[in-house]
């Protein structure tokens, strides 16, 4: 297979999985309904990082699909 | 996840809403394009310094949600949490809160307050009802009055202006909402705020359906910078 081949074939798998683990991690709830906490600025998830000690996870997304609001 | 999630604190940037966030994204994964595209995904420590390389999504780093979960709560271990109350994560305005939370699935609490002066007395008191174990997560917020955060608020139908806390329900597209519930903020709000969560139906989106609907209506989301993922404008 061809380097090209080769590097289109894991952009589109990557795609594929990016797709599907995006949207376990946006989905995740637990039992009781308890999702992830989200703090939706740089800004604010920072100061709250650095006042509690705890490690960040930072995934940003974008609030509309072409162009259509209401799913990211 | 969440369970892991909680001795992180979880950032999620509307991409394309914020300049100077645009940079720090840029900083964090460098994409192919060069460009700024639609997601970007970091494990980083209280500092923000990158703990795990960068990516596109969390696929990027980790072979699925299990494998993150474990890997989350083993790097947890290096950090020992601060004993004290959390902060309000809150959005910038109804606008952009009725549309993330759209996207989510849950409503929108407004707190309102008299002017900027009531602003961190209002924010403190959500905040405890918010990371209230049967509330966490379950709802986005927006702290606001007459002059800050309110852009948006004039689509929230019922909306009377009156100091307290709106438990708002947003349409399928975050362009229009509804109140669901009004709470005093002069009574204990947690309670309030589970039977409201506990009234809340979510709405059953189909990705594709959702997106041809909203062409068909012409719906057109303006964000604050050009969309420059390229994936995102081939699409568009």
């Amino acid at each position: 297979m061809s380097r090209m081949h080769s590097l289109l074939a894991l952009a589109l798998l990557g795609t594929s999985f990016h797709s599907q683990l995006f949207a376990e991690v946006e989905r995740t709830e637990t039992t009781e309904g308890a999702r992830i906490a989200w703090y939706t600025t740089w800004q604010e998830g920072l100061a709250e990082a650095k006042r509690t000690n705890r490690p960040i996870m930072l995934h940003s997304a974008a609030p509309q699909c072409s162009g259509v609001p209401g799913m990211w | 996840m969440v369970t892991a999630s909680r001795d992180w604190v979880c950032i999620r940037p509307a991409t394309y809403e914020s300049e100077i966030e645009a940079a720090i994204l840029k900083r964090l994964f460098r994409t192919r394009s060069g460009e700024l595209e639609n997601t970007v995904f970091a494990l980083l420590d209280p500092n923000g310094k990158r703990i795990t390389r960068g990516g596109r999504s969390p696929s990027f780093v980790f072979a699925d949600a299990a494998d993150m979960a474990t890997e989350m709560l083993r790097i947890a271990k290096d950090f020992k949490p601060k004993k004290v109350a959390r902060d309000l994560p809150t959005i910038a305005d109804v606008r952009l809160g009725l549309n993330v939370a759209a996207c989510d699935n849950v409503p929108l609490v407004v707190a309102w307050a008299k002017n900027a002066k009531g602003l961190p007395a209002l924010r403190a008191k959500l905040a405890q009802a918010a990371w209230d174990t049967g509330i966490v997560g379950r709802a986005h917020y927006v702290i606001a009055h007459e002059t800050e955060g309110q852009v948006g608020v004039s689509e929230v139908a019922e909306f009377e202006g009156k100091l307290g806390v709106y438990v708002v329900v947003p349409d399928a597209y975050g362009l229009e909402g509804r109140v669901l519930e009004y709470l005093s903020s002069k009574k204990e709000l947690a309670a309030g705020l589970r039977e409201a969560l506990g009234r809340y139906e979510p709405v059953t989106k189909n990705d594709r359906r959702h997106v041809r609907e909203g062409k068909r209506k012409g719906l057109d989301w303006e964000s604050e910078l050009p969309v420059t993922g390229p994936q995102e404008r081939r699409r568009r």
